[in-house]
């Protein structure tokens, strides 16, 4: 009997131990030996979507996107770690040692070695035919004009997970509507790795990223970059910035500052470059601002184009004794004579009758103080101090366009408003986006508020045209065509004080003045050649609105 | 009875065949489809191929296409920057009698 209760209790045991085995391998490790058959079932990889284009108004591609690849190791397939990575170590161009130390790690299953590998050098990897090296598709920038409009357009970086991600220009402020929804595919596979039709099919398709067409005309962009190096150069400044916009519906159709930089190859400079100072740099306006006081002032009845003051001398306020910027007093002049001779103390007068109330009034009316809402990821605002902290001194220099901190864009829009009629717009960038299925949702053209009437528009503009027929700048105006334009030459405010020597010298216009094609706002940061905006930036102008005359068949009076 | 018997045998047995004939025809097409994916792997990599080519293609378009290259071969054809603009308007439809402005 006790034979046999030993075998039993024998089987027993071996019940109990088959019992915990099973339970090992169906409970325990189910989760594990699940994945790894459905590793050998079923393939699953990740569908990346396309990120979008940007293309410029006549769809024109300024940025696309060029397939490379990621190249990874999978260290448990690999025959010779010593020779695999001196061998890939060579053609990837990375530190030997590096890459042997990534693959000696026998846990790991997948180690990347490089993202954005080239055609050419996968090319190369695969001559090789080493086992535990894989490829994977990915998308890199391709810019066909090079690091043309690099500030408008931004670049595509990587986020903290390694994703591409938009910073800066449209990039960053599109990068959602860009770079789409990834999709994943997970299909069941036979033996030899093709998809069984029968099988199991998971699919979830890519959302590609929607295409951006924007006002930005190539052409155009062309033009102005390659004026302004030459007059950055020619003028002996240290940096500059030109804008030009559709007064009409706010479309930014050009826009150039240098330095800048390449795009495709950003790390390569300076990351204070990177920011567009056409939205995220502020200047004092300087005798450009006096077009906008004088509209205001017209506008209120303050003032009319007719009306006369005495400039017989410099203007006393308070302690301070406001001077022309040349020290020349005519007497009697109009208000259309202050701004041909950009009368400082012309316009003081002008402040004056307009009062501090109404001056801040329009100025908050005309968008200064505030973001002008451009469809770009740097754009920011110098903030403008509360009236009750407004003197009259602030009141007075206001008035000529100093003490008051400004943005390109947001001098340009003001401007556009007298333009245009007087309606404030709202910039754009992009026109329109498109989807891959044919679907487009264009940008709404949006009108912020009225600033001033059509009327008082109308007079200003006459005014604006007189100031270029007749003003310091006069003898670079293209002959047959009505600008309406002002300079400006303010100086630079350093450490609280305003340096003798530097100015930001610019100017704005828009023409034809009777039907406005462009609105355009010239910037040049500390010309050495001369400091006066009328000498620098003025010509400039001119010599770009000649080409742009001709680039929009818009023929001399007369003709 | 027996007249009931005439039609229900041979109906059972016909409709088994037909089941039967269906299980055959469903195992003979899903066992030939499932043969059928590794023609589909290999149109898919033929696809792979025609869209990367067509992208590079696209890509060598927009560079040929680009301001920059433009300038260059409008130079290497001989074009030549602007030196001076002549507008030409239109002719007056009446002539002018001497004498009168």
């Amino acid at each position: 009997m006790s034979r046999i209760s030993t075998v039993f209790l024998f089987f027993c045991f071996i019940f109990v131990l088959v019992l915990s085995r099973l339970y090992y391998w169906q409970i325990v490790a189910r989760d594990a030996l699940q994945a790894e058959a459905d590793s050998q079932h079923y393939f699953k990889f990740s569908l990346p979507a396309v990120r979008g284009e940007i293309r410029s108004w006549d769809a024109t591609p300024l940025v696309m996107n060029d397939q490379v690849y990621l190249v990874y190791a999978e260290p448990k397939n690999i025959e010779n770690l010593g020779f695999f990575a001196k061998s890939i170590s060579e053609i990837l161009s990375v530190d030997m040692a590096t890459l042997l130390t990534k693959i000696s790690d026998n846990k790991t299953l997948w180690v990347p070695l490089k993202h954005k590998v080239g055609e050419d050098i996968v090319s190369k990897l695969k001559t090789l035919k080493m086992k535990g090296l894989g490829y994977e598709r990915e998308s890199h920038r391709y810019y066909p004009e090079s690091s043309m409009s690099a500030h408008i357009l931004g670049f595509v970086g990587s986020d903290e997970n390694g994703n591409d991600k938009g910073y800066f220009g449209l990039e960053g402020y599109y990068n959602r509507e860009l770079r789409g929804k990834n999709g994943s595919l997970l299909q069941e596979k036979d033996v030899r790795g093709a998809p069984i039709l029968v099988g199991d099919v998971t699919r979830i398709d890519p959302e590609n990223g929607r295409t951006l067409v924007l006002y930005l005309d190539r052409i155009v962009q062309h033009i102005i970059e390659k004026k302004l190096l030459d007059g950055i150069e020619k003028y002996g400044a240290k940096e500059g910035s030109i804008v030009i916009m559709d007064p009409k519906i706010g479309g930014i159709i050009a826009s150039a500052s240098f330095p800048s930089y390449d795009p495709s190859n950003y790390t390569a400079f300076d990351k204070g470059v990177y920011k567009n100072p056409v939205v995220g740099s502020s200047y004092e306006p300087g005798s450009t601002f006096k077009s906008l006081v004088m509209a205001a002032g017209i506008e209120e009845g303050a003032v009319t184009p007719m009306t006369t003051m005495d400039e017989s001398g410099p203007v006393r306020v308070g302690e301070y004794a406001i001077r022309t910027w040349n020290n020349e007093y005519h007497g009697k002049i109009t208000m259309t004579q202050i701004l041909e001779r950009s009368s400082n103390v012309g316009m003081v007068y002008v402040g004056e009758k307009l009062g501090k109330d109404k001056l801040l009034q329009y100025i908050h009316d005309f968008g200064f103080g505030q973001a002008t809402g451009v469809d770009l990821e740097d754009e920011s605002s110098p903030e403008l101090r509360e009236s009750s902290k407004w003197g009259d001194i602030d009141l007075a220099t206001a008035s000529f366009g100093q003490g008051i901190a400004v943005t390109p864009l947001q001098m340009v829009r003001a401007v556009a408003a007298l333009a245009n009629g007087g309606m404030l717009m709202e910039p754009h960038v992009v026109r329109e986006m498109r989807d891959l299925r044919g679907n487009v949702f264009p940008v709404p053209v949006n009108k912020i508020r009225r600033v001033v009437s059509e009327r008082t528009a109308k007079q200003v503009t006459e005014m604006l045209v007189s100031s270029v027929d007749n003003g310091e700048a006069k003898w670079a105006k293209p002959k047959g065509y009505r600008i309406a334009g002002k300079t400006g030459t303010a100086q630079i405010p350093v450490a609280g004080h305003y340096d003798a020597t530097k100015t930001i010298a610019s100017f704005v216009g828009y023409a034809p003045a009777d039907d406005p094609k462009f609105v355009m706002l010239v910037l040049l940061s500390e010309p050495s050649s001369s400091q006066w905006g009328s000498e620098t930036a003025a010509p400039l102008f001119f010599s770009i609105a000649k080409e742009l005359f001709l680039h929009y068949n818009i023929a001399p009076i007369g003709f | 009875m027996n007249r009931f018997a005439y039609i229900v045998k041979p109906a059972f047995f016909v409709s088994c065949f037909f089941v039967f004939f269906l299980v055959v025809i469903e195992i003979v097409a899903a066992n030939s489809m499932v043969t059928l994916g590794k023609e589909v792997k290999s149109i898919n990599d033929k696809l792979d191929v025609v869209l990367y080519e067509n992208e590079a293609l696209e890509k060598k378009i927009a560079s040929a296409s680009s301001i920059a290259s433009i300038e260059v071969r409008a130079r290497e054809f001989g074009f030549a920057e602007r030196i001076k603009t002549v507008h030409i308007g239109q002719q007056s439809l009446t002539a002018k009698l001497p004498g009168i402005r």
